[in-house]
């Protein structure tokens, strides 16, 4: 890329206390004319690992318009292989080019045999799972040199000798490794619902102070042989009951900036931005209803 | 061919090209991007999304089935025709 | 209990494995009676998104065998070649080879061209970028002492044969509804692939042109390259491929003679 597009001046690189929406390649030339009225954008960086091209160039476009926040699908923290430094490398290269203001990954694994699955895989919740996950967001933590978020995954079945809750675990790597969390309220609904947890239990279990980003989205049901599976397709707008759930955690929290995601059909931008204000105006009145309490 | 006769041809081309009046547009180098030349915008493919769920898109045991794996073309080939094919 | 390791590696065996996961992972599964239905969702996940990241890197070949026929193939080369790399960018890159290893595809000899014209596609797109070569670094050398230099083809460029029209054959199905018929007798084709700028740009050149730029990227002189090209056609214009392609994006810079 050209360096003059390097030099470019930008926005701020923080994410702000907004709503922000995926972007997707589909949208590129609206965000760029029309400049809509949104908070931030967030991408998967392993989309923008080629050497050069379109996507990249799109992205310095948009990035001198718009925060950024990059959030991973590829480093497989929960591996029992070891973290691609290669991988590492370039996700580096992408944290010091576009400064986004956010880094996240998934609680989950990919990387199992010495092929890639591109999913993101459960783990069996234990304490050497545990240690492995720490251990492997300390180096992507170092590598970067920033701290990172890690996400609650969406997830359909269940490994028989977990020992610890999702949430616990969760929290728990969190700590350890001194990354945030990136609250996946659709996530939190569809694994709950997937195993019979208990939401509120879950939710509860999960520090404010913690909580850097949060997740919405829409998701699909389907049935099974017995009782239902709910699927995190990322292909509808988020459900009135994760949106109910959205606005009490952030009453009680305080609020997060919030990304509006879509991974599949994905409507006209005017769609997402429309969830994107609704989120924006929950995150002000969670905002308002904050300051008083605190 | 010598090489003499080489490098007069390979001269002459280069000379040629040279004094033909530069194009315009694009081919003015990289500096010149403009904010509508960023190329086509093809979807990224890494996400993290679930697919078709349970149903038996992926574990169809329809392409599996080693000898009884039969495939049905029903594309455009149908408008690719030539001895070439008949030879086969 | 399963080591997390052998717990993951029979997790990815199962996934490639068409038929029901092992006892020895559904063992390591809770189980309420629809583990199977569970495990199959990522099962599903493996296999269909992949196969929806090769299709969106063949979409000729996709169109030419038809969604079913493509999307079979599609899951038979996931499973027999699971991605290799961190990303989907370039996912697929055996695909051609594998076509043509598919009996029933022998009827359409040209398939695996396609497919390497359009995995040579996104390789450009993604390809660095790169400045072009200019008129001033060129006039800046003296004529006669050209035929020594090199020339440096833009990092994007691929060059692509085929004995057959397989240029063609791509271009009519690049517009849905293309009726364009075409004869696989009408002969071999040459293909060159190169994103000067944002736009990757496919086009059909002579033989000569296209031996002339794949010595090139092999490094040898304008010299060479251009005595080799001569020898397999003799119809090959030097000066008008210059005058369309030496400014125009296809090469990015002179290569000093070798000393």
């Amino acid at each position: 890329m050209g360096e003059a597009e390097i030099s470019q001046p930008r926005v701020e690189a923080p994410v702000p206390m907004r709503a922000g929406v995926s972007l997707k390649a589909q949208h590129y030339r609206t965000v760029i004319d029309r400049h809509p009225d949104v908070g931030w954008f967030e991408v998967h960086p392993e989309n923008y690992m080629g050497r050069g091209g379109p996507p990249l160039g799109y992205l310095e476009r948009i990035r001198r318009d718009y925060p950024l926040s990059l959030h991973s699908v590829g480093t497989s923290l929960g591996s029992h292989l070891p973290v691609d430094r290669e991988h590492l490398g370039a996700l580096k290269e992408l944290v010091d080019r576009f400064e986004p203001g956010m880094v996240s990954e998934h609680l989950s694994w990919s990387h199992g045999r010495e092929w890639y699955t591109h999913d993101l895989l459960p783990l069996r919740y234990t304490e050497d799972a545990l240690n492995l996950v720490v251990a492997h967001i300390d180096q992507v933590q170092e590598v970067l040199q920033r701290k990172i978020l890690i996400e609650n995954p969406s997830t359909y079945l269940q490994f028989r000798d977990s020992e610890m809750k999702e949430q616990d675990f969760l929290v728990e790597a969190a700590r350890r490794s001194g990354a945030g969390l990136l609250l996946d309220i659709n996530n939190v609904y569809v694994s709950c619902s997937n195993h019979g947890w208990d939401i509120e239990a879950y939710l509860s279990a999960i520090p404010a102070q913690l909580v850097g980003e949060i997740h919405l989205a829409g998701h699909t049901v389907q049935t099974l042989r017995k009782g239902t599976l709910r699927l995190d397709d990322h292909g509808s707008a988020v459900c009135d009951e994760v949106w109910s759930l959205y606005k009490d955690c952030i009453q009680t929290i305080g609020p997060v900036p919030t990304l509006i995601e879509r991974d599949s059909n994905i409507p006209e931008f005017t769609e997402l931005l429309g969830e994107a204000t609704v989120a924006g105006q929950a995150l002000t009145a969670a905002g308002e209803k904050y300051e008083v309490a605190v | 061919m010598n090489k003499t006769a080489t490098k007069a041809i390979v001269a002459s081309a280069i000379t040629t090209a040279l004094a033909l009046a530069p194009l315009t547009g694009v081919q003015a180098g990289s500096g010149d991007k403009s904010e509508k030349c960023y190329g086509v915008a093809k979807a990224g493919k890494n996400d993290c999304k679930a697919g078709p769920g349970t149903s038996c898109a992926g574990s169809s045991t329809v392409d599996a089935q080693g000898n009884a794996w039969m495939l049905v073309l029903k594309g455009t080939c149908e408008k690719i025709v030539g001895g070439s094919l008949a030879a086969k | 209990m399963k080591s997390l390791s052998d717990l993951q590696r029979e997790f990815c065996d199962a996934l490639r494995a068409p038929g029901a996961p092992s006892p020895v992972l559904m063992d390591e599964l809770l189980d309420d009676g629809t583990a199977p239905e569970r495990f199959n969702v990522y099962r599903n996940n493996f296999v269909v998104l992949n196969g929806d990241a090769l299709a969106d890197m063949y979409p000729t070949i996709r169109r030419l065998i038809g969604d079913e026929a493509f999307r079979s193939l599609a899951n038979r080369y996931v499973r027999t070649h699971p991605p290799e790399s961190r990303t989907l960018l370039l996912y697929g890159d055996r695909f051609p080879g594998f076509l043509e290893s598919i009996p029933e595809l022998s009827r359409l000899p040209y398939l695996s061209d396609v497919a390497r014209l359009e995995f040579a596609w996104t390789c450009a797109y993604h390809a660095p970028d790169a400045q072009l070569l200019g008129r001033d670094e060129v006039a800046s050398i003296a004529a006669e002492t050209f035929t020594r230099f090199g020339l440096e083809p833009h990092p994007s460029m691929h060059c692509i044969s085929s004995d057959y029209p397989a240029y063609r054959i791509w271009a009519a199905n690049q517009e849905e509804g293309s009726e364009e018929t075409i004869s696989l007798d009408s002969g071999p084709s040459h293909i060159l692939i190169v994103r000067p700028g944002m736009e990757v740009e496919t086009r059909e050149v002579g033989e000569g042109a296209f031996l002339f730029l794949q010595r090139l990227q092999a490094g040898d002189s304008i010299e060479d390259a251009f005595d080799m090209a001569m020898q397999s056609d003799s119809a090959f214009d030097l000066a008008e491929f210059f005058a369309h392609h030496l400014f125009d994006g296809t090469f990015c810079a002179l290569r000093k003679p070798r000393t």
